[in-house]
């Protein structure tokens, strides 16, 4: 506390400054949270040292260094509600991918053979800055977190609420319907498939449901809370939020609800082999905290 | 000689979980078990109603809990009991084959096959066909990955 206000910290991890900017969306709210909350580090929006203590640390982004692994852990200690904010944080969100690769495949596809470069002598940058690691993890996995907020970036309505209820000592819950469940397109029919389409190649109708008209939208495995917010852009949901309550897997969630809904006159297995990049399209933003959390690396001899 | 007898010991021993539907994958299993016919006893039977009622996060739970193989026996195609289980079972895991093949699981390691109540024997080659393909793939390595 300070004055009677609650500080605050917001901790960039591996970010895209992207959860930052949803906070300062908030626009003339913050001066009235600013009544509340008193901001005493947030190094993406200003410049400031890092207090002792403080009440609530935000976590913005992933953690994808060593040195993101040694702050969360840091902070821990030094604050009282730990809160991660935005998929990266909660759900290990697009730096999670990198669970798809290794390290050193990575720097080597960038530095060396990236059709872009020129590096015959394969030399890669040797230089002090934070290790990558090999494993994308979600924050949960290292520390105790009392609040999460999913999102890429996350509903500045649920940014709102969470900070409401800070103040108010009220609840915080996140939705846990599906984003179904929020979209105009949603007939509250069965939904059946009849054809596998590609985004950004096949025409769409955007007054039908996408995944309908055969585009894989996942909105049917994905938390509520956004609005849909895409499908209203004219997009489909790619499943920032993540999975509902009780749902762990988004991924094997959707190819039970594909399953479910291929019209079985229509479609045959091979048409569905024919979806490009099952894992990155169903675990675009949650492959850390997947079942397996990323590919399955064998070790080499056993 | 039964597959896991002490002179086979030392050798790979898979733990290979089976989802048979009630009306034919496992009373075929049962029958096989009547007619008392051989077949690696490394099958661990989960019972579900139909085919079309196992979920894909239910397998690769049994995956990361360190099965080596899933096996799934369901009605034979227009057989099934609840009309198209079955197909739609067909589609999820044609899918979710390809899911693990991205992931870096050997697909083979999941199958789904079918068999009707009177098929004892066909249930039996079923499994020792699976079982033979499993101890050739090996250990499952995700286990050991997960516990890290
Ligand atoms: S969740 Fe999205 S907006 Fe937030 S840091 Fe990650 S990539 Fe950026
Ligand atoms: S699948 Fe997508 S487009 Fe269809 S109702 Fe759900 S969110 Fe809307
Ligand atoms: S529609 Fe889907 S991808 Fe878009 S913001 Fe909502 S949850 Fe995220
Ligand atoms: S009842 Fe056997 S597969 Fe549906």
């Amino acid at each position: 506390m300070n004055n009677g206000k609650i500080t605050l910290a917001i901790i960039p991890l591996s970010t895209c400054a992207g959860c930052e900017n949803t906070i300062l969306d908030l626009e003339e709210k913050l001066f009235f949270l600013a009544d509340f909350i008193d901001i005493v580090y947030a190094p993406i929006i200003m410049d400031s040292k890092p207090p002792s203590s403080v009440d609530i640390a935000i976590f913005t982004g992933a953690i994808r260094t060593d040195e993101d692994e040694r702050k969360v852990k840091v902070w821990r200690k030094k604050c009282k509600i730990l809160v991660a904010l935005g998929s990266c944080a909660t759900l290990g969100g697009i730096p999670g991918l990198a669970n798809l690769t290794t390290v050193e495949d990575l720097l080597k596809q960038i530095y060396v053979n990236h059709p872009n470069v020129q590096n015959p002598r394969g030399t890669e940058p040797n230089l002090d800055i934070p290790k990558l690691v090999n494993q994308v993890k979600i924050l949960k996995d290292l520390v105790k977190v009392d609040y999460s907020i999913p999102g890429c970036p996350p509903p500045k309505k649920l940014v709102e609420k969470f900070f409401q209820a800070m103040i108010n000592g009220g609840e915080f819950k996140l939705p846990d319907k599906s984003v179904c469940d929020e979209c105009p397109l949603n007939t509250g029919k069965k939904k059946v498939m009849e054809k596998i389409k590609r985004w950004g190649i096949d025409p769409v109708d955007p007054n039908k449901c996408l995944l309908e008209q055969g585009f894989l939208c996942l909105g049917p495995v994905t938390r509520s809370g956004c609005e849909a917010r895409c499908i209203r852009a004219g997009y489909p949901c790619r499943g920032c939020m993540g999975p509902p309550k009780g749902i762990t897997d988004q991924a094997a969630d959707m190819i039970s609800v594909i399953g479910s809904i291929v019209s079985l006159d229509k479609i045959e297995v091979e048409d569905l082999m024919k979806i490009k990049d099952l894992s990155g399209s169903l675990y675009r933003f949650t492959l850390p905290s997947s079942t397996f959390k990323g590919k399955i690396r064998r070790k080499l001899n056993g | 000689m039964r597959e896991d007898s002490p002179r086979n010991r030392g050798m790979f021993n898979p733990k290979i979980i089976g989802f048979l539907c009630n009306w034919c994958g496992y009373a075929a299993a049962d029958l096989a078990g009547n007619l008392r016919l051989n077949y690696p006893s490394n099958l661990r039977i989960i019972k579900v109603m139909c085919s079309g009622r196992i979920d894909p996060s239910h397998i690769l739970e049994a995956f990361k809990k360190g099965a080596d193989g899933v096996l799934i026996v369901g009605c034979h195609p227009g057989d099934c009991h609840y009309i198209n289980g079955n197909y739609r079972a067909k589609m999820r895991i044609a899918l979710l084959k390809k899911l693990l093949q991205e992931i870096g699981l050997e697909p083979e390691r999941l199958r789904i096959d079918w068999a009707s109540a009177g098929e004892g024997e066909r249930f039996a080659n079923i499994v020792r066909e699976f079982f033979e393909e499993i101890r050739n793939l090996g250990p499952n390595p995700v286990k050991e990955e997960c516990d890290e």
